[in-house]
């Protein structure tokens, strides 16, 4: 019998609030450098979507990137991580909210716009469920961790944790990827 | 006994680690397999109209000024593109420096026309942000509805004497190209191309 209360002192242990930090940290960094080297395929995505008035497209063509790119050096630091952590979990959510809406319009062959300018990805269920648990562990790292001196082992474990956390997201994406490259394959 | 399990935990991590990287190459792999198996020229899907037969005669207004005729006797002996495509389309968007750069390369036998559907004014904020005011561009539902387009952007290439020369889904350049090199060689698609250095 797990005891619920060791579970929230797991989660809440500054090596596992790290790991998902700098994990998160990166995959967000890495969003914004794509989207600010791609402006034109960013931009030919966010149109894709066709959610938000041609009015505010300009400004969110720099406001997204921007956003990530704060959540991501936010996340870095212990003084500003709780609210990075939160703009990151919004943003993820707001990502899983549009291709939701995108979803039950039965718009299912637009492109996701998940890595602008690469391979076209089409918007999946898969996708929104992704974004949900990246946004739940966003949310994990807001609250406030309970500090302890952390020695060397604990870094070792914060270190390869990361690591394994942004290998186990890339292959995830991959499978996903592959997965609307199959269906594809099927309906033809 | 404390220690030993410090470092059978880092241990499992750094086996772990190792694991997800090949499950990694192995996901990436496959993505590649796919890749490999995508069709790789312009795959015909239009079943109604096939290449050979005269294309279907229509004359309608160009969105850019005059009017634009399909079929027929091509003036001064050019062929003609069909190229279908819409504003909400990505993959079109990727295609209109290729079609801008065609149109310059290839004018001595070849005019490029733009075909769509749905709303004027949607049509007109497209060609004024893509700059596409050099393009026949039309709106049309029977025309799409002539050659059965269930895919964008989608290419129909009519040559000079007014029959369909070759078509199909065109999803970059060297798909353009194999729509060109499809007219020249007498061969309605890179399918049967293919079949043909089979055969040779």
């Amino acid at each position: 019998m797990v005891n619920p209360n060791a579970v929230v002192v797991v989660l809440g242990d500054p090596v596992l609030v790290l790991a998902t930090s700098i994990g998160l940290a990166s995959l967000f960094f890495a969003a914004a450098l794509h989207k600010l080297q791609r402006r034109a395929a960013f931009r030919a995505a966010l149109e894709g979507y066709g959610l938000l008035p041609p009015a505010l497209l300009e400004p969110a063509l720099w406001l997204i990137p921007v956003a990530e790119a704060a959540a991501a050096l936010g996340l870095l630091m212990p003084q500003t991580r709780s609210l990075a952590a939160l703009l990151g979990a919004g943003l993820l959510l707001a990502y899983a909210g549009a291709m939701m809406l995108v979803v039950v319009q039965g718009r299912r062959t637009l492109d996701c716009g998940c890595s602008p300018g690469g391979a076209s990805q089409p918007v999946s269920a898969a996708l929104i469920v992704r974004n949900a648990i990246l946004a739940l562990l966003a949310l994990n790292a807001v609250r406030a961790t309970e500090s302890r001196e952390l020695l060397l082992y604990d870094w070792a474990l914060v270190v390869l944790m990361a690591l394994v956390g942004i290998v186990l997201y890339a292959i995830v994406n991959t499978v996903i990827a592959s997965q609307a490259a199959t269906r594809k394959i099927a309906n033809e | 006994m404390n220690e030993a399990l410090l470092i059978s935990s880092v241990v499992s991590w750094v086996l772990l680690l190792g694991l997800a990287v090949v499950v990694y190459a192995l996901a990436r792999q496959i993505g590649v397999l796919h890749e490999r198996i995508k069709p790789v020229g312009a795959l015909s899907l239009g079943k109604v109209i096939k290449p050979g037969e005269t294309a279907p005669s229509f004359t309608l207004p160009n969105l850019n000024g005059g009017a634009v005729t399909l079929g027929g006797t091509g003036a001064a002996n050019q062929a003609t593109l069909l190229f279908f495509l819409s504003p909400t389309c990505p993959v079109c968007k990727t295609l209109l420096p290729v079609l801008k750069s065609a149109q310059v390369a290839e004018r001595r036998w070849l005019r490029i026309v733009l075909a769509s559907d749905g709303d004027a004014v949607e049509h007109e904020a497209f060609i004024e942000r893509h700059g596409l005011r050099e393009f026949p561009y039309l709106l049309s539902a029977e025309v799409g509805m002539a050659y059965q387009i269930g895919k964008l952007p989608y290419g129909v290439l009519i040559d000079e004497h007014g029959r369909v020369a070759s078509h199909g889904l065109v999803n970059s350049r060297e798909h353009l190209d194999s729509l060109f090199e499809a007219k020249v060689l007498g061969l309605a698609s890179t399918h049967d191309r293919a079949g043909a250095q089979a055969r040779a």
